[in-house]
């Protein structure tokens, strides 16, 4: 867009997060807005899942590592790792789902995506105070040992999905397929990324090849940081960032390059 | 001032590439309102939209020192499940109205045009198709730009909905340059100065709109034999 002068490029930008804001409270009114409690039910299904996956496995396996309380692990584990996922299903469809609005010459492909991560990230980031808090008051402890990292990590995560997001958006609109292989693909991630078990507890023959999956490398940081109780973990600060900062920019590189031919009907 | 420099357009089809505009040279100044004549599939609303940049050449470029409008009426933007209110409101916020008083002046200006009582405050799923063109054409009204592309939708709702909405156009007519893609030969010759023909991938740009039309009707008529009436009867379809 052409709006001259010496401030064009403040200017695109600002034109930008407008666009973004608009997004952000159009999905969220979309999403949440017509039912009667409204916005809370944005928390309510994974807070649900957290808590019957807590209940259902807190009952055979009532400690993990360090004696951490098995919902809490739990919580901080799957969490995060919904929140990636998130990301990457929700960056996945992002044209194909806002594919109408690109007819106002103002939406671009990479604000959709944006806004889309943006409310990920907030909604998830209440998910996980909202389940803090209910068990608090149930009388767990859940001090953050180290909070800085944590909220690192998880940021960083999500950046991983999105990385991973605007690749799996580009491909699906070129090969219809992908919609139908990302999730196959994720599917076993669910199992393997740490959501259950911390990878001291793992053989040694396997940890090798698990630790091959950044994802087991958040969750293991998130957990390092959050408990007290652990000091260590196999979780590589390097190792996910790099992978992460690869996974962004070849993902939005990808995106930019694409970012016509996504769109062209 | 919108120019067309070199302008490319094809699609890629398991025949290899379809163009539908090749090497497009065209200027459109402001004031001159422009016709965009073709028979269907010629590639006018490619154009229409290369033009208003929603979609992109393949090769050349578009300068675009104008604020120019999405195609006016437009509707396939609406989300269901939310309110015309809640719709209009997004289509204020990408347009950089945001503040609640401007916000509101130009909400209220959209509930008067399009008219359609308390109906604006239900979710558009429930509209009939007369009503969101309504709250479609009332929207493309409720902001000010120097371009407004016009794809074949001066016919929306009932008699007196046309009536207001041919008035209003009228009214900005004189404020802004009007791009107007159509079959409607009698139409476009009130409207527009000048046209461009869109025929096998190549356009041909005409100063006088009478020009432009004649050049149409000999596309039509060497193409349709025996159609030497007003556009292509297939146009009908």
């Amino acid at each position: 867009m052409f709006r001259g002068g010496s401030s064009s490029i403040a200017a695109g930008l600002v034109a930008h997060a407008q666009v973004i804001q608009a997004l952000v409270l159009r999905e969220i009114r979309t999403r949440f807005g017509h039912y009667r409690l409204g916005y809370p039910w944005a928390l309510a299904e994974p807070v649900a899942h957290v808590a019957v996956l807590s209940i259902i496995f807190g009952l055979r396996s009532p400690t993990v590592a360090g004696n951490v309380d098995f919902p809490l692990f739990l919580a901080t584990g799957i969490i995060p790792y919904l929140l990636f996922h998130r990301m990457v299903m929700r960056g996945m469809s992002t044209v194909e789902g806002n594919r109408a609005l690109f007819s106002y010459r103002q939406v671009k492909p990479i604000d959709t995506l944006i806004a889309r991560a943006i409310l990920e990230v907030v909604i998830y980031g209440a998910v996980f105070v909202v389940f803090m808090t209910g068990a608090a008051w149930l009388g767990f402890d859940v001090a953050v040992h180290d909070p800085l990292p944590v909220l690192m990590v998880f940021l960083l995560l999500a950046l991983l999905g999105l990385g991973l997001g605007s690749l799996a958006c580009v491909a699906a609109t070129m090969f219809t397929d992908t919609t139908q292989v990302v999730p196959i693909v994720l599917r076993p991630l669910y199992f393997i990324s740490g959501i259950f078990f911390s990878v001291e507890r793992l053989p040694a023959e396997y940890r090798d090849y698990l630790l091959w999956n950044p994802v087991l490398h958040a969750l293991e940081l998130i957990r390092e940081h959050y408990f007290r109780e652990i000091d260590a973990s196999f979780g590589d600060p390097l190792y996910l960032g790099w992978t992460t900062a690869v996974s962004v920019a070849l993902g939005l590189l990808t995106f930019h390059v694409y970012r016509y031919r996504m769109v062209a009907t | 001032m919108i120019e067309l420099q070199g302008v490319t357009k094809w699609y890629p089809t398991r025949h290899g590439r379809k163009y539908v505009l090749r090497d497009v040279e065209a200027q459109l100044p402001a004031g001159r309102h422009m016709a965009l004549l073709g028979r269907n599939g010629a590639g006018k609303t490619t154009l229409l939209r290369l033009i208003g940049g929603i979609d992109h050449p393949s090769s050349g470029r578009i300068l675009r020192r104008a604020r120019v409008s999405w195609p006016v009426g437009l509707t396939g933007g609406f989300q269901g499940s939310l309110t015309g209110r809640e719709n209009a409101r997004f289509v204020c916020r990408i347009n950089g109205v945001s503040h609640r008083p401007a916000m509101r002046e130009r909400i209220e200006y959209v509930r008067e045009f399009a008219d359609i009582g308390a109906y604006f405050d239900e979710p558009v799923k429930t509209y009939s198709s007369g009503m969101r063109a309504r709250v479609g054409f009332a929207l493309s009204m409720a902001f000010e730009f120097d371009y407004y592309l016009i794809d074949e939708i001066m016919a929306v709702g009932d008699q007196s909905f046309r009536e207001k909405c041919s008035d209003e156009l009228a009214r900005r007519r004189g404020r802004g340059t009007f791009i107007v893609a159509s079959h409607d030969i009698r139409l476009v010759q009130d409207i527009c100065d000048r046209g461009i023909v869109v025929a096998d991938g190549s356009v041909s740009v005409f100063a006088q709109i009478a020009d432009a039309v004649e050049a149409y009707r000999a596309t039509t008529a060497n193409r349709g034999a025996g159609s030497a009436m007003l556009g292509d009867p297939r146009d009908l379809a």
